[in-house]
């Protein structure tokens, strides 16, 4: 049976030009798991928030929205609300109280249930979600990961018939991201819960979805199964090779992108469909290999390897550096050395709590190491971009942010909008940029300071794979210009594409170090989608490209 | 039996309550003696040796006010010496005595409160009479530590932005001033900003289409009513008792003890009994656990 249906729905911001969303008509089952893609800015979110009364923005709304065949308006609040959930995308502003327990029974205490059914709801959901060990625990003490899960748990404690979700995992790393969507799907199979969710990695709901609604400027654009649209993308990429397909199409799995290439040079038979997961994408390459002329002997493929930077002279040194937040905790840091040189961008990966924040705080000098020493250039000014660059900002506008940190010097601030491409957004203010936008203000504010070496904290935190792509190359710009540039992150794919050296945090140390080629080959699990595509067969090719490339 | 703290709020708030009351009617220095011994004994059966501490500063308060009260007050017959040339009482001593002790028991036993009292249980007692407050109170929890840590990045950004230019002297505390101002201004840019998420979040389950129940994990058990009961009984004999005079005393002009010997031991016996039953049940449950950590 029919749940949702968007009839010609047409929606204007107030005071914008552009409608966010227009004629949109699509309708979703019972149970189905439906999900939405697109550029960010293309209505994504407004589209969610239309489904859900109280969620509704104010402004001029077009056509009808039917839920279970009856006009949602009609619907009374008091079902819309409980029965309708939505999670939206940051972990940390959803949660209201101050523990798990009682966050998990706030809807149930809005509505009004007596305290042994809701007493009955919570302790249920609270062993589907496996989250026993942390009822008693307070909120402020969970991981980003835990909260976004508790966010989840709290909606579903209301028994909703439908679940919203706003890039859900955009905040998260991507081991408590995979989870996330993990309990998503087991939410949606085992509890018949239907699910609209917005997404831009599309690597794992991609597998997940039944089908997927592809939005363009607040239009539908194609609304097919996950196979179908993989297959519309890669031809139409090939056809209209636009910056709207493009953002999509750097989100979709690695294999659909390997394949396609393949498909598009002939060498995969263009009447098989394209894999979607790894294995099926191991499997096709493999086949396709031994299709070439059986000369796997040959297949010795070696990355190009990125220019060696070690001739250049170091700029900051962290030498046997050892840390610990209390007299009897833990080592965060133990006998760490790390060296970058100028000129080069170094990513350092590592798991959840491995210390990476840790170390960039102790490099920039907010905290002092307890032993070991850092030596620092002489001269050169180190600046760190934070995880949240809203920190950085105190005024109004953009342009007053620019000129601050330009000393007043008009030309300097105007040259530097212009290189981050942010000339038309130097009126608004700060917090109204968008996650990309917003970073690259901060990072302008820190650029005009002088900073010789920049170190950044998760930057690609939240981007998409073309905003990735874009910050990516801003980065190598400023490489080119000298600027030494330290990122740590859980970003394989970032950090195997672009950087210039790349390190594994564990345990307290560095405790591999080299050139990304030489890095990832050899890892089975700790490596990028595509070489666990192409690993057995071509160690060396990390990328995409690299593997299309090896296999002509 | 399970430890105090985990008898139902109710129980434990009327506790406490009578227990305060039983202080401001009996002003006897004997009570007050049992009443810091008895919290004192509660506190280092729930935090060790830490217990002590207390009288490091409670003995001083005590002897301060022990002191200080003939120094003030002459009333009295008894004369003991004379300071200067006004009479120190033997009288005006021991009422001096008598409310340090007081206040000392008033003040350990609102530590021992404050142990067995946590927000939660007192907001579930009074989270019926004024819900949205208590979700207000609530959601203040939240934000405290939220904000703190908040503040922390804000800071080590900006001390970041800084660099490690130095000043000294006025110029420091001007540009210390700047940097404080600078704090807040970002930490309310930035938490109203958050705040708006939230009343979505709020929205979004609900919030305000009903009037709220109030959600806890307290369950009224038989342990309550029998502890209900024991305390109950003494709590009257202790008011009847105290009705027929007994444990009171008269300081000026001089120190008369009222009502007869064996009602005055009666009163006391079932007065420590009441304020032992909370270091009985600690102790007794510590005891429990040192067995079992010896058998296994």
């Amino acid at each position: 049976m029919e749940l949702l249906r968007f009839e010609g729905v047409g929606f204007t911001y107030p005071e914008a030009e552009q409608k966010a969303l227009d004629e949109l008509t699509f309708s979703m089952g019972e149970g189905e798991f439906l999900v939405v893609c697109g550029a960010s800015g293309c209505g994504k979110t407004t589209l969610l928030r239309m489904a859900k009364p109280q969620m509704q923005p104010a402004g001029k709304f077009a056509g009808n929205i039917y839920y279970k065949n009856k006009p949602l308006q009609e619907f009374d609040e008091q079902i819309s609300a409980f029965r309708i959930g939505y999670v939206q995308q940051n972990p940390d502003n959803q949660i209201v109280t101050d523990t798990v327990w009682h966050e998990l029974a706030f809807g149930l205490e809005n509505a009004a249930l007596p305290v042994q059914t809701i007493r009955r709801r919570v302790s249920e959901m609270a062993s589907f979600f496996g989250m026993e060990t942390l009822f008693h625990r307070k909120t402020g003490e969970l991981s980003g990961g835990q909260k976004q899960m508790l966010n989840l748990a709290s909606v579903m404690v209301m028994n909703p018939e439908l679940l919203l979700l706003d890039e859900p995992t955009s905040m998260l790393d991507p081991l408590a991201a995979s989870n996330l969507l993990q309990m998503v799907h087991k939410i949606n199979r085992e509890l018949g819960v239907a699910v609209l969710l917005c997404e831009h990695r599309l690597e794992e709901v991609f597998l997940m979805a039944d089908r997927v609604l592809l939005m363009e400027n607040g239009k539908k654009k194609a609304l097919k199964t996950p196979q179908k649209l993989a297959e519309m993308l890669s031809f139409s990429m090939e056809e209209e090779n636009d910056e709207h397909t493009s953002r999509i199409y750097e989100g979709l799995p690695a294999a659909v992108r390997i394949f396609k290439e393949l498909k598009k040079r002939g060498i995969y038979d263009s009447g098989k469909p394209l894999p979607l997961t790894i294995r099926d994408g191991r499997l096709a390459l493999t086949e396709v290999l031994t299709d070439r002329c059986n000369r796997q002997s040959d297949m010795k493929y070696n990355g190009t390897r990125k220019a060696d930077k070690k001739d250049s002279h170091i700029v900051l040194r962290a030498k046997e550096v050892w840390f610990r937040y209390e007299r009897s905790g833990v080592d965060i840091l133990r006998s760490l050395d790390l060296s970058l040189y100028k000129g080069e961008m170094f990513a350092l990966l590592g798991g959840n709590g491995a210390g990476k924040s840790t170390l960039l705080k102790i490099l920039t000098g907010i905290i002092k190491e307890r032993r070991g020493r850092v030596i620092r250039e002489k001269g050169e000014r180190i600046a760190m971009l934070p995880q949240s660059p809203q920190v950085l900002f105190q005024y109004d506008t953009v342009w007053e942010e620019l000129l601050e940190s330009a000393g007043q010097d008009v030309e300097r601030a105007k040259e530097m909008a212009e290189f981050l491409e942010l000339s038309d957004k130097i009126s608004m203010h700060p917090y109204d940029l968008s996650g990309g936008e917003m970073q690259r203000a901060a990072l302008g504010k820190l650029l005009l300071l002088d900073a010789k070496i920049l170190l950044l904290d998760e930057p690609t935190k939240g981007l998409d794979a073309y905003l990735k792509k874009k910050l990516a190359g801003l980065l190598k710009k400023l490489t080119r210009g000298g600027i030494a540039i330290l990122l740590v992150t859980h970003d394989l794919e970032f950090a195997a594409a672009y950087a210039d050296r790349c390190g594994l945090l564990f345990d307290g140390q560095v405790i591999s170090e080299g050139e990304p080629h030489a890095f990832f080959a050899g890892n089975r699990f700790y490596t990028t989608a595509a070489n666990q595509i192409a690993g057995n067969e071509i160690p060396e090719a990390i990328t995409c490209e690299e593997v299309v490339r090896a296999v002509l | 039996m399970s430890s105090f703290e985990e008898l139902h709020p109710a129980c434990l708030f009327s506790y406490f309550v009578a227990v305060m009351i039983l202080f401001f009617l009996c002003h006897h220095p004997l009570a007050m003696v049992l009443a810091c011994a008895c919290a004192l004994f509660f506190l280092y059966n729930i935090e060790g040796r830490r217990a002590f501490s207390w009288c490091k500063w409670m003995l001083p308060v005590v002897l301060f006010i022990a002191v200080v009260n003939p120094l003030l007050n002459h009333r009295g017959v008894t004369r003991l010496f004379k300071l200067g040339n006004q009479w120190i009482t033997l009288e005006a001593f021991g009422y001096g005595l008598t409310s340090g002790l007081s206040m000392a028991a008033i003040i350990l036993w609102f530590a021992c409160y404050q142990k067995v009292m946590t927000n939660d249980k007192f907001l579930y007692l009074f989270g019926k009479i004024a819900p949205s407050s208590a979700l207000l109170i609530t959601m203040a929890w939240n934000y405290i530590p939220d904000l703190t840590k908040k503040m922390k990045k804000i800071r080590d950004s900006q001390k970041m932005l800084k660099g490690t230019e130095e000043e000294r002297g006025w110029k420091q505390i001007l540009s210390r001033t700047k940097d404080a101002l600078q704090t807040v201004t970002v930490l309310l840019g930035w938490s109203l900003e958050n705040v708006v998420e939230q009343a979505d979040s709020m929205k979004a389950r609900g919030y305000g289409l009903r009037k709220r129940t109030t959600f806890h994990l307290f369950r009224f058990e038989q342990k309550d009513i029998f502890f209900s009961g024991i305390v109950g009984v003494i709590v009257i004999f202790c008011f009847v008792l105290r009705g027929m005079g007994c444990m009171t005393m008269e300081f000026y002009p001089q120190i008369q003890s009222g009502g007869s010997k064996k009602a005055n031991i009666l009163f006391l016996v079932l007065f420590l009994i009441l304020l032992g039953i909370p270091g009985l049940i600690q102790w007794k449950e510590e005891k429990a656990w040192n067995s079992y950590d010896l058998k296994g």
